[in-house]
């Protein structure tokens, strides 16, 4: 009996990557005999650790297929096919209206990766969704199998990599660094973290850099018309990082003072958990999944308006009290994502399906 | 309790300073800046014109010299450079050859994929005549 891991792509660093080697790594020391899969295969990623999906035999009755479902694909029409158990990860889709402007190829994978959600309702035996917000779109979609919440296992140990000194030693000084780390993406709302950050220091604090941390392959028409805005709008000190080393996300981190979030869709929202790992104050649009890996942590707003957003930055800079108490909040959130208590999970679900 | 964040009370503050501070005029909003014509094939969608345009670059530009004209102001160091370029020709002719015959074939393609795209549009025109005929009998009848 196997444990097959299957997936599109599986890339360095990204939360599905992570998700999927740590999910090996756990039925490994169960003791069963597991192998990945994926279309694509990123080259950082160790030799011998997964192989091309063209490559893998076809499955027993027997062996249990565990698909990350995160994309359009090709995989998507093959899974039903297999003869095996079935459990589908869900990480969900980007709804493809946010690419239409400037991407035809992210569009139609979205479109077609959004399409398969309910086309695979009848192959899924069980399924795993990243986030509440993640299940009930499942449910939505017509799943009528057992659906358990399983956070994305993130691997906290290796924030704790030396940052790159030369960014530290460049930007540390008495501005307040404001930073949003993600790909820069239509969904994500880069364009409202710039419109926040130019009331936060026209009006409140000239002395204040944005960081937008985030690679902006794959959506180069969004990021040159953020590039645009920003020189139409005659800021300064706003640094879109493109795609960077590890540790020197890091260093973002640990030059943050504020971590801004303004996006309209995430399924999980991996970089909230990073910010209260560093300890930066959240402020964030309470909407999607960023509502649920929220919860109690953070300052959150559930009506988009940048001026308050902006008031709600200078209030956590000036104030200590309210800083400190945020970042409280945020502790006690960021247990319920401890790696020992997300393995336990992952442990009890996992053999409660193939025993 | 410690760790409750009283939001309430914080929007109050909030809603008072954006009155004080006088947020004046709304700037620029992201929907103003015009998106920029898409750089890769297909990203913002077929467009006939830019097909065409691109196509007609390809065919005045696919066959390439591999002699690169060598300019300068320096006498001597135009000479090295002819010189060189003299000594590479082994290496350099069979490549672009290569190439110029490469994109000769690939423009050919192109150049077969316009006149078939012409082709369709003519039925397409035909079928939406037939389609209009098909309505109005329906009609009568």
């Amino acid at each position: 009996m196997r444990i097959i891991q299957l997936l599109p792509t599986l890339s360095y660093g990204d939360g599905v990557g992570n998700d999927t080697l740590a999910i090996d790594q756990i039925i490994k020391e169960l003791g069963y005999e597991t192998k990945i899969y994926a279309e694509n295969i990123d080259s950082r990623i160790e030799k011998g650790i997964a192989e091309k999906a063209e490559k893998m035999p076809q499955p027993d009755p027997n062996d249990t297929i565990l698909y990350h479902l995160s994309t359009g694909t090709a995989l998507n029409d093959k899974l039903k096919d297999f003869p095996c158990k079935k459990l589908i990860i869900y990480h969900n889709i980007t709804p493809a209206h946010f690419f239409k402007e400037y991407s035809r190829i992210s569009y139609d994978l979205c479109e077609s990766g959004r399409a398969a959600i309910s086309q695979l309702k009848e192959a899924a035996d069980y399924c795993w969704a990243d986030s509440g917000y993640n299940r009930q779109e499942l449910l939505e979609n017509g799943y009528s199998c057992n659906i358990d919440v399983v956070p994305i296992v993130i691997p906290f140990k290796d924030y704790e990599t030396e940052p790159d000194k030369a960014i530290l030693k460049k930007y540390r000084d008495d501005w307040v660094n404001l930073v949003f780390v993600g790909r820069i993406s239509p969904n994500k709302k880069q364009e409202d973290i710039i419109k926040t950050f130019y009331y936060y220091k026209k009006y409140i604090n000239p002395k204040s850099r944005l960081f937008l941390v985030g690679s902006y392959s794959g959506t180069e028409r969004y990021y040159e018309r953020l590039c645009r805005y920003v020189t139409e709008l005659k800021l300064e000190d706003v640094h879109i990082t493109g795609h960077i080393k590890f540790k020197e996300i890091l260093s973002y981190y640990h030059l943050a003072d504020v971590f801004l979030c303004m996006s309209e869709h995430e399924g999980f929202c991996i970089p909230l958990l990073e910010a209260m790992y560093f300890k930066i104050p959240i402020v964030a649009y309470a909407y999607t999944g960023v509502k649920e890996t929220l919860a109690d942590a953070g300052l959150k707003f559930t009506e988009k308006n940048c001026k308050v957003a902006a008031e709600m930055i200078r209030m956590i800079v000036e104030k200590n009290d309210l800083r400190d108490t945020i970042i409280k909040t945020q502790n006690i959130r960021l247990k319920d994502f401890a790696y020992e208590k997300t393995k336990e999970k992952i442990v009890s679900c996992l053999k409660g399906f193939i025993e | 309790m410690e760790n409750e964040i009283n939001i309430e009370q914080i929007m109050e503050e909030i809603r008072q300073n954006i009155k004080d501070r006088g947020y004046d005029r709304e700037p620029l909003s992201f929907e103003e800046i015009e998106l920029s014509k898409p750089v890769l094939h297909g990203a913002g969608g077929y467009d006939p014109e830019e097909f065409l345009h691109e196509l007609d670059y390809l065919n005045h530009n696919w066959n390439n010299s591999w002699q690169v004209p060598v300019n300068g102001t320096n006498p001597v160091s135009v000479w090295i450079k002819k010189g060189i370029r003299k000594c590479t020709r082994f290496l350099l002719f069979p490549i672009v050859n290569f190439q110029n015959a490469y994109n000769a074939s690939a423009i050919r393609c192109f150049n077969q994929i316009k006149e078939y795209m012409a082709e369709m549009e003519e039925y397409k025109k035909k079928i939406e005549i037939l389609e209009k005929e098909l309505q109005e009998m329906k009609t009568r009848s």
